[in-house]
């Protein structure tokens, strides 16, 4: 809300001034009017199905609609050596390979190519290793709580610690993407079923790998450049304002490859920017080549703890 | 070290030396007002190269033992020559009177001086000429009539900016009366803070820097004040469309000390009250509205002759308001009352304590106090109170956004001229900076759900910064003269120590008695970054101390050039530069200055810049044409490690050609005509050039189960959305710019003093030129680039008074 207010004060002045302004369509003779290219997004991940989503691009002052390609032939690769070719999508251009799941440590490679396109689209990436949480320590500092006399269930809100320990493995560079959720089960007297809830807590911390100290987070990037080697503990301050008796925390490390850490961010910092007008414009990352999008692997590391 | 001691050796041997010489010294005044000329030319009649008076219109001339006869000349006065017989040191204060016209050797002078000067990349512009330059909406601008320079640009349309070489417009050392100025713009840069009815000289370096200056990388802009009439009551105003101004000097003590106080306010808030309340729908609770003022005041006292007191003071302010007045409703038998105020500020506040000593006649000193504010402020005021038959509460929010910069500091400066050949300046300066990166104080106060104080932000940042230098204009023979410094830069904050020693060079050699050549070499260094928005001068650029992690910005210069006289009326000089920056600042991509709580340090990366080209001007500045024609072809890019991937840039106001063509001329005797035609290639945006679907951050990992896409709930929607693809940065060129400025000016003599009538039009052929562009609609709803326009033909009409 305050940023919010700052924006409205700002945006008076500048309407003030919009008074004498004026608006033209421009044409810029050499504003890059590019052609299509092929966008294919795929996150890879072990014991998971190879999926692919291939799309085409479009320049920005082309009106038509973001499409779909249903006529792509896709070269999957492990180690150099093809492993499968993919031709028949299902809906919403979602191609699937029947040819086994990733690995981790395996070196992975796409070719992708349509009659439409000259250029084949090329991308390679590789599966982490998996980073096991160690351990996962819960303190709860305050918490206020509230029993439903109509369904007699406890709710209310937490403010608490949770530690997190993991090794970083010396021998190679890693990558990290940290989230905190909390699982709330809960009965619906209405259609009489047991539900889960949901969703990622916020929270902050004073560690050095947490860039904007001070600021809320749901989503932690780092990587391993300062604890490189080493038995880390972080250390991350949280409420949750919708706790209850049945509350489980999941601690969820994934171990990013560096294509996907970069896009990732990339993608957090662009959602961040639409949002203020004054913002730097972010280039978002791609590891494709002649395309858009990504071809990433990762790693999962979960660790739950029960509020109570 | 050792090239040190031996300049020295040769220096005190060629004074050892020498026949015997005695100094004519004192100082050059107005004859009319007493005010100081500075730079005046005087010389011997057998060597036009003699000596100028400095920025106190001090001068000193040493000569051998014999008969002279020396001339004294200022551009618009008439000349003055003096028989001298030089037997022993003489003080010889001269007053020059205002001329109608021209005299050929005072011409001569003028030309020959910037031809033979050391100094090089360097324009000093008369406030007449700024005054005849077209200005937008009619105000006479300062920093408006710098753009028109080659080497300057403005970045954006009306932006009151420098972008120096390639720099960006933190790295201008912008001084009144020797005091820093760090915002010098009014709404959002479409004007500067600068009067020019208060002001007595201006000079912009944009290369070959002499020692004395430090602190910035990429100019030098010395605005020095009037004094104040000496000898009787003086005043000039004008009444223009958007602001008015009055100016009031005179004697206090006749002859001994003066005062001038000149003072601007412009009225946009009560001309647009109306216009705002009928876009409100006939609102009568809220007002709102703009306002900016400035006020410029001086004192000065003549001790005696040797010693001399100056007090300057400058306070300017813009404020953007909106009030909403208390108001009262009715509902459902609940009275709701609320209030709101909001209000954003900036304003600078310097002021200068100065003293003048005449040591002897060769060694003169200047000693300054100042002090420096630069502040922005952001409040927001709400209450809220509720009245039902049961209770009564209330709401009380307030927000106060507070950033800026403050300067303590004290400095001394001597000028020695121990001979012709000599002109050596060394000096010490020390301030106590203290940086205020952005505090919030967020306020609630509710009885019900309890009061909330609370403060966030950064801490107050205090540092030290010092310099040392020195430096000598040393004329080596008769065709190669050099300026030779030295500076040295001390910078602690935070127990971290940072310092540099800049050498400084420049240097000229006579072709002919009309032809130079010149080259300089200058390495600088600043402690202080300007986190800025690239597309538009807000109030909300920050001033920033180097820390550990953001080092001191360096640049280094090499510039090399022709200085020609054509025909004595006619200065050409063409210029060619190179100059390389290091540890710039950008904020890194998706970073904004509205997210206050993150520190700053952490909202920016550093990398590097380098700028090259050649500049051309050429200057007529006496007869009935006067003006110049500058045209600058230029390369300007950047390189961050972490930003666009790594790969080279183009800065933003990269522009790869500029030209300004700038001419005033009489049309009779009551009627004056001047125009200004700029031209330049566009400048570069970040624009995207493709959309596409692609993975978003949202639910991954382990949210989704086999399928990426798949959101909590189980159901098979992909989960990819539009994005656009940005190429890199400032991978977009802008339509090109250009617009003409003409303006009519009638001057008519009155019983009580003169009036000037000045009509003009900024835009004459309503050019749409790009202010910013981004991807919307055309008015057929198909997708298109848009242009933002701001400035179309503006007329204007201002009423200048004189008595």
């Amino acid at each position: 809300m305050m940023i919010r207010r700052l924006i409205y004060i700002f945006i008076i002045p500048l309407v003030l001034l919009q008074v004498n302004s004026c608006e033209t369509t421009e044409k810029i003779d050499d504003f890059p009017l590019r052609p299509a290219k092929l966008v294919v997004n795929c996150y890879f991940t072990v014991d998971s199905i190879w999926e692919f989503q291939l799309s085409k691009s479009l320049s920005v002052l082309d009106n038509a609609p973001l499409k779909y390609i249903d006529n792509a032939k896709i070269y999957l690769f492990h180690d150099n050596n093809i492993i499968d070719s993919i031709t028949q999508p299902d809906n919403d251009g979602i191609y699937r390979s029947t040819a086994g799941t990733p690995v981790s440590g395996g070196k992975y490679a796409i070719e992708v190519r349509s009659p439409d396109y000259t250029k084949a689209l090329y991308a390679e990436d590789i599966m982490p290793e998996i980073i096991p949480i160690k351990e996962v320590d819960l303190k709860i500092i305050d918490s206020t709580f509230y029993r439903d006399p109509m369904y007699d269930e406890v709710w209310g809100d937490v403010n608490g610690s949770i530690n997190v320990t993991f090794e970083d493995p010396a021998e190679s560079e890693d990558y990290y993407e940290l989230s905190v959720y909390s699982n709330n089960e809960y009965y619906d007297y209405y259609d009489s079923t047991l539900h889960v809830n949901r969703y990622k807590i916020d929270f902050t911390s004073n560690d050095p790998l947490v860039e904007t100290s001070g600021d809320y987070n749901t989503t932690l990037f780092f990587t391993d450049e300062v604890l490189n080697g080493q038995n880390y503990k972080l250390e991350l301050d949280f409420e949750d304002w919708n706790a209850n008796g049945n509350t489980k925390y999941e601690v969820e490390l994934l171990c990013l490859s560096r294509a996907a850490y970069l896009y990732r961010r990339s993608i957090r910092e662009y959602n961040q920017s639409s949002e203020d007008p004054f913002s730097e414009p972010v280039v978002i990352y791609s590891n494709i080549e002649n395309g858009f999008g990504i071809f990433a692997g990762y790693n999962t590391s979960n660790h739950v703890v029960s509020l109570f | 070290m050792k090239r040190t001691l031996q300049l020295l050796f040769i220096i005190v041997s060629t004074y050892a030396f020498s026949q015997p010489t005695y100094t004519i010294s004192g100082y050059l005044q107005d004859s009319a007002t007493g005010e100081k000329l500075i730079g005046a030319n005087i010389y011997t009649e057998s060597n036009l190269d003699g000596t100028a008076s400095n920025n106190y219109g001090f001068y000193s001339l040493t000569l051998e033992q014999g008969e002279y006869e020396i001339t004294y000349s200022y551009v618009g006065y008439q000349l003055v020559t003096k028989n001298v017989t030089l037997n022993s040191d003489q003080e010889i204060n001269v007053s020059l009177s205002p001329s109608i016209g021209i005299e050929e050797v005072e011409i001569t002078a003028t030309t020959s001086q910037s031809v033979k000067s050391s100094q090089m990349s360097s324009i000093d512009i008369s406030v007449e000429s700024i005054k005849k330059v077209p200005a937008l909406l009619g105000e006479v601008d300062v920093i408006k009539a710098i753009q028109l320079l080659p080497g300057v640009q403005s970045g954006t349309e009306g932006a009151s900016g420098l972008y120096v070489r390639g720099g960006g417009p933190d790295q201008n050392l912008i001084l009144l009366d020797g005091t820093p100025v760090y915002n010098a713009s009014h709404l959002f840069g479409f004007f500067s803070v600068f009067n020019a009815d208060a002001i007595n000289n201006v000079k912009l370096i944009k290369g070959g820097f002499p020692a004395r200056y430090g602190g910035r990388s990429s100019s030098v802009l010395d605005i020095s004040l009037k004094e104040g009439n000496l000898k009787e009551f003086k005043g000039a105003g004008s009444i223009g469309l958007i602001a008015s101004k009055l100016t009031l000097e005179g004697p206090i003590i006749k002859d001994k000390a003066s005062f001038i106080i000149s003072g601007r306010r412009t009225y946009v808030d009560l001309i647009a009250q109306p216009i705002i309340r009928e876009l409100a729908d006939g609102d009568e609770f809220t007002r709102q509205g703009y306002y900016f003022y400035d006020l410029n005041a001086k004192v000065n006292y003549k001790i005696s002759s040797k010693d001399h007191l100056y007090l300057s003071v400058y306070s300017g302010d813009d404020r953007f308001y909106q009030n909403q007045e208390p108001y009262s409703y009715l509902y459902d038998g609940v009275v709701f009352t609320n209030e709101a105020r909001s209000n954003l500020g900036w304003g600078n506040i310097t002021s200068a304590f100065r003293w003048n000593h005449q040591f002897s006649s060769r060694l003169f000193s200047n000693t300054s106090v100042t002090y420096s504010n630069y502040n922005y402020q952001v409040k927001n005021y709400s209450e809220s109170i509720v009245e039902s038959a049961e209770s009564v509460t209330s709401e009380i929010n307030s927000l106060n956004f507070l950033s800026g910069i403050e300067d303590f500091a004290g400095k001394i400066d001597f000028d020695f001229i121990p001979a012709a050949d000599h002109y050596i300046r060394f000096g010490a300066n020390y301030i106590y900076h203290t940086f205020k990166p952005g505090a919030s104080v967020y306020q609630i106060k509710n009885a019900e759900v309890g009061d909330i104080d609370t403060t966030m932000g950064e801490d107050f940042v205090r540092a030290s910064e010092f310099y040392l230098y020195v430096e000598d204009d040393y004329k080596i023979n008769n065709r190669l003269k050099a300026n030779l410094g030295l500076h040295y830069s001390g910078f602690l904050v935070n127990d971290r120590y940072y310092n540099s020693l800049q050498p400084r060079i420049s240097a000229r050699y006579l072709l002919s008695e009309s032809l130079s050549f010149k080259t300089s070499y200058s390495m600088m260094q600043q402690y202080i970054h300007l986190l800025t928005n690239n597309n538009i001068g807000l109030p909300t650029d920050l001033w920033v101390p180097a820390t550990d992690e953001i080092l001191p910005q360096r640049s280094h210069q090499l510039a090399a050039g022709f200085s020609k006289s054509f025909g004595k009326m006619y200065l050409f000089s063409v210029e060619g530069y190179y100059k390389t920056m290091d540890n710039l600042i950008e904020y890194r991509d998706g970073a904004s200055f509205m997210s206050s709580n993150t520190g700053w340090e952490d909202k920016v990366e550093m990398g590097k810049g380098w700028s090259y080209g050649g500049e051309l001007f050429i200057e007529k500045k006496f007869g009935k044409l006067t003006g110049w024609l500058g045209y600058t072809l230029s390369w300007t890019n950047r390189q961050f490690e972490v930003l666009n991937n790594g790969e080279i840039f183009p800065y933003k106001y990269d522009r790869r050609h500029d030209i300004a063509i700038v001419t005033s001329f009489p049309l009779d005797d009551k009627w004056f005509f001047s125009a200004s035609w700029i031209y330049g290639t566009g400048t570069a945006h970040t624009l995207p050039t493709e959309r596409y679907f692609g993975a978003n951050n949202s639910y991954f990992g382990s949210t989704s189960r086999g399928f990426p896409f798949t959101d909590v709930s189980g159901s098979n929607t992909p989960f990819t959305s539009e994005l656009e693809h940005v190429d890199g940065r400032n991978s977009v060129r802008a339509a090109n710019y250009h617009r003409l400025d003409v303006s009519f000016q009638k001057t008519k003599e009155k019983r009580w003093g003169e009036v000037t009538w000045s009509l003009g039009v900024y835009n004459l052929y309503s050019r749409k030129n790009p202010f910013y562009y981004y991807i919307g609609y055309d008015n057929r709803g198909n997708r298109a680039l848009r242009r933002v326009s701001l400035f179309p033909f503006i007329p204007s009409v201002t009423y200048n008074f004189k008595f």
